[in-house]
């Protein structure tokens, strides 16, 4: 009995040198990004919202900017800039300069995978151009930088965009055979916008794929709903939804070098030909022939764009995962040599399934 | 110092009870007279002595039945009255306890002559008590609206026209050495488990108390573990929630002077199971169960994880509550455990003060309390807007519980859960969660598990417990009760199609 009531005192009294600081006394920080200075020193820009009264609930948001030589010291320099203490459990967006980015990332990624607090669903995202300059700019939007940029990612990768997250770039990071990709941003006057994919090795950027061809990527990747892609025809241009698509691969080990075919089916609907002037009810023959002519530019474009990877010896469709899964005897670096010279095929079987309501 | 005082003590209390022990008749009535409304005269020329505290006879037995014939017959012994007289349960007796026993609750003494012994006990009672009205406690709005009175008579006759069967077995005892309280145990033989009724007769003797006012004194002191928060008797006062559990197999204790029987043994979810429950259609009465359920829970822990995510858990805010929140918090000079306090403590005094004053004031507190102070509390930045809404919606969901007992409980076992999250956070709050499970599952209620059919998982009485299903899949009676007779009716007989009205 008395060593137990022993061991409950000691716990309420060791939970008294415990330091809290209730939610109100402390810097959130919702949005962090970094630049590149030069060899040794990196510049880093916290995002903290300053919330005001209730009544007039306007959303300002205080920008703390520190040029330092290490991360570590990132930390302690921004803490001396901060009236409380800063908390990074609620960040959510963690942006790179694109200089940055092509000289590396691994040691923010370590940081990141550590800390227990932050979340794995933030977003991470690289800056064409100055991120200190995106970070502090003033938008039209009341809302903060943080949650306009993650509204910015979250409507796009219901879109063209593929799903991102610190998940799955460190999932792409840390397995074989498979690299990351993150939204490439943009700051355009008052508004932002996704400009494009950055394609990874390792943790360096090595290509950037224009917004246009978003969507191929997104198609090879996963399960698309609700991208839209938008084409050059003889007669004009044709706006297509995707609604449903689905991409299966298969994998043919004949010689020494493994064989790929990549099938991808689709159902969309044309939601734009206004341009080409063809009535469509009257003529199933044009529904055909754009079926085929989509088929042919998504194929295309994909191998296409298979080819830049090979080319940059990157993998972020995550060929060599899928043949480290389903081969036995799976050799990374034979992989790595292998993987130039690998024959990708894509086969595209594209339905149209409506014109919309036309008159 | 106390020592001697002990002494003292215990000689005082053989002084009472050499009182009332060493007695004859002469001495009894002696004690009486002190008292101004004990009755001792003379009727009329046949000598006859009749003795009675007029306060607890019926003036109409007296002058109706007793003085005509004491007045008019001529005769010749006590033997011959008791045949004469035209009242049931007359007896003669010499025995000075139950003289005493007799006088004191309302019968009136004949002697034949005032020195003698012997006396003749004429039953002449008359209980001023309440009349039988509708429940105030456990109201619903279906269902039967009798409710249990002071009367154990009146109590026992509520359940016994419920249950017209010889095996409803009342047995009685008296209780208390001063307040000499009918208690009774009732169950139905052949159903209820015949160790159950042992172990509540056995602790029912063990009780040696001067007074059993209420029967809450004896759930009190019957109860397996008396330090554990929870009530190990379920009590009610409804028939029909008693009679229920009386065909489950349980058992009821009756007290005399208490509107409230209790019944045992029982368990955590009986206290969250309202006798509506029964009144609706099982699949309606299943959603609102476990709406009760949640109710419980967000009582206890709603204030508790506030403070917790404030203080230690910023991560858990969403994105849009978060200026809402840092917003209201701003100008609070209080961190959260102690706003939390302030106003768990409000609510508390608002329901003390509402229960203490008459009906019509405490309403007036209760809108005076909930409107004026939580506004004026907001406005001169004590609490915050978010934590108002919070309190007092756990405050409302702590009313939700049926049984007016387990929320008193409700009320307080929050307490630990608060200081807890303020010195761990959601560790701290899964700490006091398992400590308060740990003490559950220990807990029993006249010996059988009070988590049940939780622990020790019962798969046949869950069917009653969290959800109800429909009477036809009730075929069995709980297992927690053990009962003698577990089958309800035959089930095969419910399976059967009728789809020919014959």
């Amino acid at each position: 009995m008395r060593g137990k009531l022993l061991s409950v005192l000691c716990l309420i009294f060791a939970a008294g040198c415990n330091n809290i600081d209730s939610v109100e006394d402390r810097a959130i920080v919702q949005i962090s990004g970094y630049d590149y200075i030069d060899e040794n020193r990196i510049k880093g820009t916290v995002g903290i919202p300053q919330y005001g009264e209730e009544s007039a609930r306007t959303v300002e948001e205080l920008n703390l900017t520190v040029e330092t030589e290490s991360l570590k010291e990132f930390d302690i320099q921004i803490q001396n800039e901060s009236s409380k203490p800063l908390s990074m459990g609620k960040l959510e967006v963690n942006l790179y300069n694109e200089d940055l980015a092509s000289r590396g990332i691994t040691e923010f990624m370590d940081i990141l995978s550590r800390d227990p607090r932050i979340g794995r669903n933030i977003y991470l995202g690289i800056v064409d151009g100055d991120t200190q300059k995106l970070i502090e700019g003033e938008y039209n939007q009341n809302e903060t930088t943080a949650k306009y940029l993650k509204g910015i990612i979250e409507n796009n990768i219901d879109q063209n965009l593929p799903k991102t997250n610190l998940h799955y770039f460190l999932y792409a990071y840390y397995a074989d055979g498979l690299d990351g990709y993150l939204p490439y941003l943009k700051k355009k006057n008052s508004h932002i916008e996704v400009s494009g994919i950055s394609i990874f090795k390792e943790a360096s950027q090595v290509a950037v794929i224009p917004a246009e061809d978003t969507l191929i990527l997104k198609l090879l990747k996963e399960k698309v709903e609700k991208g839209s892609q938008t084409i050059q025809t003889e007669d004009g241009r044709v706006g297509m939804e995707i609604t449903d698509s689905n991409t299966s691969y298969q994998v043919k080990k004949t010689g020494d070098v493994p064989r790929f075919f990549v099938n991808i089916t689709m159902k969309g609907f044309i939601n734009e030909m206004k341009e080409t002037g063809v009535e469509s009810q009257k003529n199933p023959t044009r529904i055909n022939k754009l079926e085929e002519e989509f088929s042919t530019y998504y194929q295309s474009k994909a191998e296409e764009m298979i080819e830049l990877f090979k080319d940059n010896e990157t993998d972020p469709i995550g060929l060599g995962n899928i043949y480290k899964n389903r081969m036995r005897n799976f050799d990374k670096q034979v992989w790595e040599e292998q993987y130039s010279e690998v024959l990708v095929e894509v086969n595209v079987d594209l339905k149209i399934t409506g014109m919309g309501i036309s008159l | 110092m106390w020592r001697p005082k002990k002494k003292e003590q215990e000689k005082n209390i053989d002084r009472f009870q050499s009182l009332s022990s060493e007695q004859t008749v002469q001495t009894l009535f002696d004690t009486l007279e002190h008292s101004n409304d004990f009755k001792r005269y003379k009727v009329g020329a046949s000598g006859w002595v009749i003795s009675y505290v007029s306060t607890m006879c019926d003036d109409k037995i007296i002058n109706d039945t007793l003085l005509p014939v004491l007045k008019q017959h001529e005769l010749q012994s006590l033997e011959d009255m008791k045949d004469k007289l035209p009242v049931d349960n007359i007896r003669v007796t010499e025995d000075t306890k139950k003289i005493e026993e007799n006088v004191m609750t309302g019968y009136i003494i004949v002697q034949e002559k005032s020195a003698d012994q012997k006396v003749l006990c004429v039953p002449a009672s008359k209980y001023e008590g309440r009349k039988v009205s509708i429940p105030e406690v456990e109201f619903s709005v279906v269902g039967p609206k009798e409710a249990f009175v002071e009367s154990i008579d009146t109590n026992m006759s509520l359940m016994r026209k419920r249950l017209p069967i010889s095996q409803l077995t009342f047995r009685e005892l008296k209780m208390g050495s001063i307040t000499q309280t009918r208690v009774g145990v009732v169950y139905i033989d052949g159903i209820a488990d015949e160790d159950n009724i042992q172990t509540v007769f056995q602790r029912l003797k063990n009780i040696d108390y001067d007074q059993i006012i209420d029967s809450s004194f004896i759930s009190q002191m019957i109860s397996d573990n008396s330090t554990s928060p929870f009530p190990q008797l379920l009590d009610t006062e409804r028939p029909d929630r008693v009679v229920e559990v009386l065909v489950e197999g349980k058992i009821a204790i009756v007290v005399d002077g208490s509107p409230h029987v209790l019944t045992c043994p029982t368990t955590i979810v009986e206290f969250f199971s309202a006798s509506d429950d029964y009144f609706l259609p099982w699949h309606l009465a299943t959603a609102f169960r476990l709406i009760r359920l949640f109710a419980v829970f967000f009582s206890v822990l709603s204030t508790p994880l506030y403070v917790a995510i404030l203080t230690y858990h910023h991560e858990m805010i969403p994105e849009e509550l978060m200026s809402t929140i840092v917003a209201s918090r701003a100008d609070i000079p209080f961190p959260p455990i102690l706003e939390v306090i302030i106003l768990e403590l409000t609510i508390e005094l608002l329901r003390e003060a509402g229960a203490r004053l008459p009906t019509k004031i405490g309403q007036t507190i209760g809108i005076v309390g909930g409107i004026v102070i939580g506004t004026a509390a907001v406005d001169a930045g004590l609490t915050s807007n978010v934590l108002l809404i919070i309190v007092a919606l756990a405050a409302l969901a702590s009313f939700t519980t049926p049984v007016y007992q387990i929320g008193n409980t409700i009320r307080l076992i929050r307490f630990p859960f608060l200081i807890g999250a303020q010195m761990w956070g959601l560790v701290g709050v899964a700490m006091v969660m398992m400590f308060y499970i740990g003490h559950l599952i220990k807990l029993t209620s006249i010996g059988r598990p009070f988590f049940a059919p939780l622990y020790p998982l019962r798969f046949r009485d869950l069917r009653d417990a969290f959800i109800r299903l429909p009477f036809s899949k009730q075929s069995e009676r709980p297992l927690q009760t053990r009962p003698e007779t577990s089958r309800r009716f035959n089930k095969e007989h419910v399976s059967e199609r009728r789809d020919i009205d014959e």
